[in-house]
């Protein structure tokens, strides 16, 4: 199962799983990304890191190691 | 040029007098007036509507 | 939304042994009188620090100092409901009434979105009203709602987590016997090495943290794993009531956002127009002020003139003219550039356009063990360094927030403008580009830009170890930036600066004037009436030589001349030496130590140009030093200036915000040095390439 990381942009995933650092996962989930949601990878910073994606109505950054402990199904 | 010395002298010990005040605010106490820059920050409210409910990303 | 409703009746409170200050104010509504308590903004209740730990308890009414609130005031963003009526949920917990503010309904609809607030009113059981804060619309109803919850005995019901877990929470608080109250119970369970667990596990020993462990296995087991069902039952919850009073159209209109965005964020377009931005800013600085900065000019040398004249020479004279007109004038007239680089600062900040920058940033931040979330106070210290050592209390690894408030002073703060702008004005204008001074000034605040990441990394390895924080943040919506908000920030900079040059500027001035006025008089007699005698004799020669002797043997020149070897290897000598110390208790001093050095008043000008920087190029010129290479000496100067910690304040604020006096002695040794170094560093060099472009 790929991860968030993983996703070029303009793809969407579903998120299946969140694995990881508590203290990340626990942000991730009080921000919103839970399993189900859809996330979309709008694109990356300059030197390939972060990545900038959207879920819901937000628009997130987040590191390439953070986004490896979201894993998505491709939508 | 009698009056001028004497002048000086007062206006002088009036201005290390005021400096050694701001410089004992500045760092023993904790008020927020005891900083002397110019950044006019504490004056400036916060642009509405603020980021609220929100990790306060803060003002610039 | 706080000022909107407290006006201007605000004031901070500080709580002990945490530097998170809140902002209280007062407003009165149909006869009851509120005082309004602004908790710093977080996505959830979940303390992460000692900082966020004072909001929670302040909630619980755990504060010793406050009082248990009356009723909540939960603001949330109707452009992200879901996520900020999470918090609520938590809210909710706390046994205390809560509001439900819904803000920015325009931005919504505009979206496409409609939210029927009395629907969700109906599903909670809580007041939900509706307000456009920047507007003010909704207020009344607001305040009738507020009068109405601060009647109520009880708070309103939330979601309940599920049962097991109730169970296992109810477990933990009777094993404190009691100690906490229920909410803080659930977090210790709840929040995997989080602040309450750290705490209480602190206080009782290993053994709750094994109590701790077994629970949350025993729930996993059970279907109820940590962290997850928190977040499960509250979005489910939320969600089921959003699902019946908000409408969204069926595809995520693109938004104005994000068709900025798609270029802004953009590898290569956003960070090439970020330096355009920067470039443009730095330029109008530049070619915006001229004209008013020689209004300014023209009005201290006039009134100088006319002090010259009304009074006898002596002490008086020179103190008005030289010391408090030339000195305070000298600095004044850089308001214009001070309030032109305030105002961009205000629109980038207003139109959300700064998160922007923090996320292009972030890998170089990233690489120097900070985050994108240094960026934002990094990049409040090109204001002043203050607020922007301030604003590091939302980095909550205290590791990564001290190594941003130790570099924050590097990023080159609005006193160092005004010798920047002075010294690029005297000697990279005329006869170069039209692009060199606003690409010299970029340059300049590049030097603290690249600087602070690098001082941090090295910070990181070596004294600060510790891993990279965590990098999740949000990108707010774009907004159009308010005339008002803009003109009023300008407005408040420029009075600001103003002051400062009235109040602490002008003592420091006085007393470095007194420094180079006084012994005022050898065996010869007074100094400043014989070269007056000089001058009207038509002997400028001797009159310039006789002044220049008076001002070596003052008590600031002499201290000056003891360091010349000091100042050699940065291409100074002792005037420019001179000056640089002056300015320690404030940096724009050096502009009006400059011209007490160089007696500006004595030089005519009438070419239209600022006098000072005629004089010290004049002065220069003459000089087999700085006469030969006066490029690389300025550079110098502005190097220094650029790396070096010369605000008292600035030191005081990061002794408050780190408790200890070891942390800002540091950071002047170290800037100091780095400082020293950097314009050694650019004189020499700059010296070997002007030799190398004329030999």
């Amino acid at each position: 199962m790929p991860t968030l990381a993983e996703l070029r942009p303009g793809q969407v995933g579903r998120v299946e799983a969140l694995r990881g650092d508590p203290a990340l996962v626990q942000r991730l989930y009080e921000i919103g990304v839970l399993e189900g949601d859809t996330v979309e990878v709008l694109g990356f910073a300059p030197l390939g890191d972060p990545v900038e994606i959207r879920v819901g109505n937000t628009r997130l950054s987040l590191r390439n190691a953070e986004a490896a402990s979201i894993s998505v199904q491709l939508v | 040029m009698d009056w001028q010395l004497p002048t000086v002298v007062v206006v002088l010990t009036l201005s290390l007098a005021y400096l050694a005040r701001v410089s004992w605010r500045t760092w023993f106490t904790s008020s927020k007036s005891g900083c002397t820059s110019g950044c006019g920050k504490c004056t400036t409210p916060q642009p509405d509507p603020t980021s609220i409910n929100r990790i306060r990303l803060p003002q610039v | 939304m706080f000022n909107a409703l407290s006006g201007l009746r605000q004031h901070v409170g500080n709580y002990p042994g945490v530097t998170v200050e809140m902002s209280k104010g007062h407003f009165t509504h149909a006869g009851t009188d509120f005082e309004l308590i602004d908790l710093p903004g977080t996505y959830s209740l979940a303390p992460r620090s000692p900082d966020e730990m004072v909001a929670v308890d302040l909630l619980l009414g755990r504060r010793p100092e406050e009082q248990r609130p009356r009723v909540v005031l939960s603001i949330v963003d109707a452009s992200n409901l879901d996520r900020h009526l999470y918090l609520t949920t938590q809210l909710l917990e706390l046994g205390v009434p809560v509001v439900v503010a819904v803000n920015m309904i325009d931005v919504a609809e505009a979206q496409g979105v409609t939210i029927d607030c009395a629907r969700i009113a109906e599903e909670t059981g809580l007041r939900v009203v509706p307000i456009q804060a920047n507007r003010r619309i909704g207020f009344d109803a607001l305040k009738d709602a507020l009068v109405a919850a601060s009647k109520d005995t009880a708070g309103q019901n939330g979601p309940q987590l599920p049962e097991p877990v109730e169970r296992e929470v109810a477990a933990l608080k009777a094993e404190l016997n009691g100690d906490v109250p229920t909410f803080l119970a659930r977090r210790l369970l709840l929040d995997v090495d989080g602040h309450t667990e750290t705490w209480l596990v602190g206080k009782h020993g290993l053994r709750l943290k094994q109590q701790l462990t077994e629970a949350r296995t025993r729930l996993a087991a059970e279907g109820c794993s940590i962290p997850g069902i928190e977040a499960k039952t509250r979005y489910a919850w939320v969600r089921s009531i959003t699902a019946k009073a908000v409408t969204k159209p069926a595809t995520r209109p693109v938004t104005g956002t994000d068709r900025l965005d798609r270029i802004l964020t953009h590898r290569l377009w956003g960070t090439l127009i970020f330096l355009a931005i920067m470039f443009g800013v730095f330029q109008a600085i530049f070619v915006g002020a001229e004209p008013l900065m020689g209004l300014i000019d023209d009005g201290v040398s006039w009134l100088a003139d006319g002090v010259k004249e009304a009074l006898p020479s002596g002490p008086v004279r020179s103190l008005l003219a030289d010391g408090v007109i030339g000195g305070v004038g000298g600095v004044l007239v850089f308001l214009p550039q001070i309030v032109i680089l305030f105002g961009f600062i205000a629109v980038l900040e207003q139109c959300g356009y700064m998160a922007r920058a923090a996320f292009l940033m972030d890998k170089l931040m990233s690489r120097c063990g900070l985050s994108g979330k240094s960026f934002i106070p990094l990049l409040s210290s090109v204001a002043c360094a203050i607020p922007g050592i301030m604003a590091t209390r939302v980095i909550e690894n205290p590791r990564d927030r001290l190594a941003t408030i130790l570099v924050a002073p590097l990023m080159s703060c609005s006193a160092r403008l005004p010798v920047y702008a002075l010294l690029i004005g005297a000697f990279l204008t005329d006869g170069f580009a039209w692009w060199v001074p606003g690409v010299t000034l970029f340059g300049m605040y590049m030097i603290g830009f690249v600087a602070a990441p690098l001082v941090a990394l090295a910070l990181k390895r070596t004294l600060l170890k510790g891993g990279t924080p965590l990098f999740v943040m949000e990108l707010p919506a774009y907004r159009m930036p308010t005339l008002l908000g803009v003109v009023r920030r300008m407005a408040d900079a420029g009075w600001a600066f103003v002051r400062r040059a009235g109040t602490f500027i002008l003592a420091s001035m006085i007393v470095v004037w007194a420094l180079l006025y006084f012994p005022d008089r050898d065996a010869g007699g007074r100094f400043e009436e014989r070269v007056a005698e000089l001058k009207e004799s038509g002997d400028d020669a001797a009159a310039n030589h006789l002044q220049a002797e008076w001002k070596r043997q003052s008590v600031l020149g002499r201290v000056g001349q003891a360091l010349e070897p000091v100042f050699a290897p940065l291409g100074w000598d002792w005037r420019i030496g001179v000056a640089a110390l002056a300015s320690f208790p404030a940096r724009e001093v050096i502009v009006g130590t400059l011209g007490i050095i160089y007696e500006v008043g004595e030089v005519d000008d009438d070419e239209g140009e600022e006098s000072l920087r005629g004089a010290i190029r004049s002065e220069w010129s003459g000089d087999p030093v700085r006469g030969k290479y006066p490029v690389a000496v300025a550079l110098s100067v502005m190097v220094f200036f650029a790396l070096c910690c010369q605000c008292a304040s600035t030191l005081a604020v990061i002794r408050r915000e780190t408790r200890s006096w070891a942390w800002p002695a540091f950071t002047f040794v170290y800037m100091t040095g780095l400082a020293y170094v950097g314009g050694v560093a650019t004189f020499q060099i700059g010296r070997i390439i002007t030799d190398m472009f004329q030999g």
